[in-house]
């Protein structure tokens, strides 16, 4: 489980099934192991003497763990676990053949095994910490190290048939390298004191974080076990409990030690996993950008698709994660995410998800919960502006059309009515006299081509009739430079707001391009996918800057840029 | 001639029927909407009917849908539209959806007798007129590939002329050339316009005009 939690690079909330029975093999693979050793004294007590086909099938179970630990480890692929997994891999394959029949360098394999996961240990608690110093890296990596090569050389340097009271369990360690007796003795307490700092360890720093009652318990047990154990050992001179006169205290003392380290490593286990998670949380949602990034997050984390994230505004006023308004629904129960006493967010779930949704809220999530708080208020105000840009340009174009329409139907007809009148008289008189009536008619149809030219200048009735593509050509036929329109895609017609906007832009591209001295201005209307993509330019160099274009073509959600080439000015302008 | 005059603008339209009485012509009958014209040129069956382009209920191009309607349901009556557009999309329309003896004029033409009356008299006898103002626009109109460079001064007018609408008879008549010059005219300006050159003297207008309008 330390392995397999070490090594969890996968993004969080994103476990397949395969993950998950990865985790379950590696489980039962290490209680195989601890159970094994567990059980080996008292398997030999059963059976008598020396090696039995039990004990040797505990081996061989044994190391089958490992290689499965190291398997999962390989499986799982995080690339900083891979070389020493390997390294693991291929050094237990050939232990397991061995054990099921002793060889006599199966000494050597066992030293290496030994090696390779302390090898292992030490390169995952190196990763553990790596985004803490670099000191405190190598030591914990030391601490873990130290702590596996004590087991080893304990079960190396461990010679049952040297002990005091053999006969009723003495076995063949399969293990053994060397009979040190006095180096027995030593490891037995070394393991004692490394269990004991392993202990105070946890102990000082579970008293530092807010972990849980169990937590504290368990740690607190654990280090009076092995504070009874390293103090029996050390007080006892020449010997220890574990091959001492009493069988009772040969089996408590392993027992109490692994134990106690056990109980020791579980608080650990615990905060580095926490950690890892919002680790991985904070580089996910890091690398998303996508919209509504915290709430799919969530979802995957809690597995459950009913979460939603709401962004309160006001008494219930809620945003969603696009800025659109949105409303709660009663139904669904909430968690509220605060930061102090402002209230950032409210995740609408079912009510199910509830455990499992506060297990999973951290202050990384809290982070990425009110930036997206911010993108939302920031989405639902540029929309809000983009909408009053559009009302303000639109009522603009409704208040020149009304006035339009109010001259057309006043002016105009006065006009005409006033040029009629002219010339019935103008045949009424003689001839001098009618030359003066001649020029009055003349100055009436100016005043009427004036008017003309005013009323239907920004918005030719043609525009709103027949469409841009016609606008075009009739812009053309009074521009002081060629226009050339080039069509691509259906010719439908665009929105009306769209249709202006474009009319403006070519109708100040083509008094750039003259003033510039451009020799023609080419219009190109494109559509295709749904986006309409319009393109003018000239073949002049201008400093052209079309701001009312722009804010058009902006305020109908358009995209507006225009390039200054060294001989040549283009704008575009495209519409959703 | 007898005419029915439809305008929305009652001034402009009793102006127009005092101006026309004026000068003989027999109006017949005036209305104030689209609706009544066919029921108009049905019990009155004019020579033209005087149609005013922008009228209720949408104020566009009511006038251009009636022009057609009259002449689907009264080939004997020729239609003229008055507009306040210069655009030549609208006489290009006109024209697509009722080729023959319409006209398309500017308001203005009101406080000009002759123009107006003689547009009266050629749709009378069976032309087609595109107001001048409007065929200058468009014969005026800056190109990037100029094809109208490789005409003569004199193939110019003509074009011009065709565009107005008039038969090769009358531009005989205004340019005082025989009527087999102004053929040769046109059929040499057809063929470096790339046009067909054969066609019946409304559809040449057409032609003409999308011409002069689309090509660069």
């Amino acid at each position: 489980v330390l392995l397999r939690g070490l090594c969890d690079t996968s993004q969080v909330g994103r476990r397949t099934q395969g993950a998950w029975i990865a985790d379950v093999v590696a489980v039962g693979a290490a209680m195989v192991v601890v159970v094994s050793v567990g059980t080996q004294p008292f398997l030999g007590t059963a059976s008598g003497s020396g090696t039995t086909p039990a004990l040797r099938m505990t081996w061989a179970a044994t190391t089958a763990a490992a290689a499965l630990v190291a398997a999962a480890v390989l499986v799982r692929r995080p690339p900083q676990c891979t070389g020493a997994g390997l390294v693991a891999a291929v050094l237990v394959a050939p232990g397991l053949a061995l054990h099921v029949g002793v060889a006599p360098w199966i000494k050597v394999v066992a030293i290496a095994i030994s090696a390779s996961l302390a090898l292992v240990i030490a390169t995952f608690v190196a990763r553990l910490f790596e985004d803490r110093s670099r000191a405190t890296r190598i030591g914990w990596a030391v601490l873990a190290s130290a702590t596996l090569v004590s087991v080893a050389a304990h079960a190396l340097l461990r010679d049952p048939f040297r002990e005091i009271r053999c006969a009723p369990y003495c076995l063949e360690n399969p293990l053994l390298v060397t009979s040190a007796q006095g180096w027995v003795h030593a490891t037995d307490r070394v393991l004692a004191v490394v269990t004991l700092g392993w202990c105070a360890l946890t102990v000082a720093s579970v008293a530092r974080s807010k972990s849980s009652i169990w937590s504290r318990g368990g740690a607190a047990l654990a280090t009076v076990a092995a504070t009874g154990v390293a103090v029996v050992e050390l007080t006892t001179p020449g010997a220890s409990m574990w091959s001492g006169a009493s069988p009772t205290a040969a089996a408590l003392a392993p027992a109490a030690l692994s134990g106690s380290f056990a109980l020791a490593t579980v608080p650990h286990i615990q905060v580095w996993r926490t950690r890892l998670n919002a680790r991985q949380l904070a580089a996910a949602l890091a690398e998303s950008v996508s919209r509504d990034g915290v709430a799919n997050h969530l979802r995957l984390v809690v597995r459950h698709p009913s979460i939603r994230l709401l962004f309160p505004t006001g008494p219930e006023v809620y945003l969603d994660a696009d800025g659109e308004p949105t409303v709660r629904n009663p139904t669904m129960a909430t968690t509220t995410i605060t930061r102090g006493e402002a209230q950032l967010a409210l995740i609408e779930h079912d009510e199910a998800a509830r455990a499992r949704l506060g297990a999973a809220l951290n202050p990384a999530v809290t982070i990425a919960v009110e930036n997206e708080r911010l993108r939302a208020l920031a989405a639902a105000e540029v929309a809000e502006l983009r909408a009053s840009r559009r009302r303000i340009v639109e009522r603009a174009d409704d208040t020149r059309y009304r006035l339009e329409r109010d001259l057309h139907d006043g002016a105009q007809q006065r006009l005409l009515l006033l040029g009629m009148e002219l010339s019935r008289m103008a045949t009424r008189v003689d001839d001098p006299g009618r030359e003066r009536y001649r020029d009055a008619i003349g100055h009436t149809q100016l005043a009427l081509a004036e008017l003309r030219a005013l009323v239907h200048e920004g918005r030719p009735p043609v525009l709103d009739e027949l469409g841009l593509v016609e606008a075009l050509r009739t812009l053309a036929e009074t521009a002081p430079v060629p226009l050339v329109i080039e069509t691509a895609g259906p010719a439908g017609r665009a929105p009306p707001a769209v249709e202006r906007a474009v009319y403006g832009l070519a109708r100040s591209m083509i008094a750039d391009g003259h003033a510039a001295g451009a020799s023609k201005v080419r219009v190109h209307l494109c559509e295709r996918a749904g986006i309409f993509t319009v393109a003018v330019g000239h073949d002049a160099s201008s400093e052209f800057d079309p701001i009312d274009a722009e804010d058009r073509v902006g305020a109908v959600g358009g995209a507006f840029d225009v390039v200054h080439g060294p001989t040549w000015t283009e704008c575009t302008a495209s519409f959703p | 001639v007898k005419v029915i005059v439809v305008d929305d603008m009652v001034l402009v339209r009793e102006g127009v029927i005092r101006i026309l009485r004026d000068h003989g012509i027999e109006v017949a009958a005036s209305a104030g909407s689209a609706e009544s014209v066919l029921a108009l040129v049905a019990a009155h069956d004019p020579d033209v009917a005087i149609l005013d382009i922008r009228m209720p209920p949408t104020f566009t191009d009511e006038g251009l849908r009636a022009a057609a309607q009259v002449r689907a349901a009264a080939p004997r009556t020729a239609v003229l539209v008055l507009s306040q557009y210069l655009d030549v999309a609208y006489a290009v329309q006109l024209l697509r959806e009722a080729p023959e003896r319409v006209g398309y004029l500017l308001k203005d033409r009101i406080m000009e007798l002759t123009t107006l009356t003689d547009a009266l008299r050629r749709l009378a006898e069976g032309e087609t007129v595109i107001d001048p103002t409007i065929v200058t626009r468009v014969l005026g109109r800056r190109r990037e590939n100029d094809s109208l460079a490789a005409l003569t001064p004199r193939e110019l007018d003509v074009l011009g002329l065709v565009a107005e609408g008039l038969s090769n008879r009358a531009i005989a008549q205004r340019l005082n050339v025989n009527e087999r010059t102004v053929e040769s005219h046109t059929t040499q300006v057809f063929l470096k316009l790339g046009l067909e050159p054969s066609l019946e003297m409304h559809r040449r207008v057409l032609a003409v005009l999308s011409y002069l309008r689309v090509n660069n």
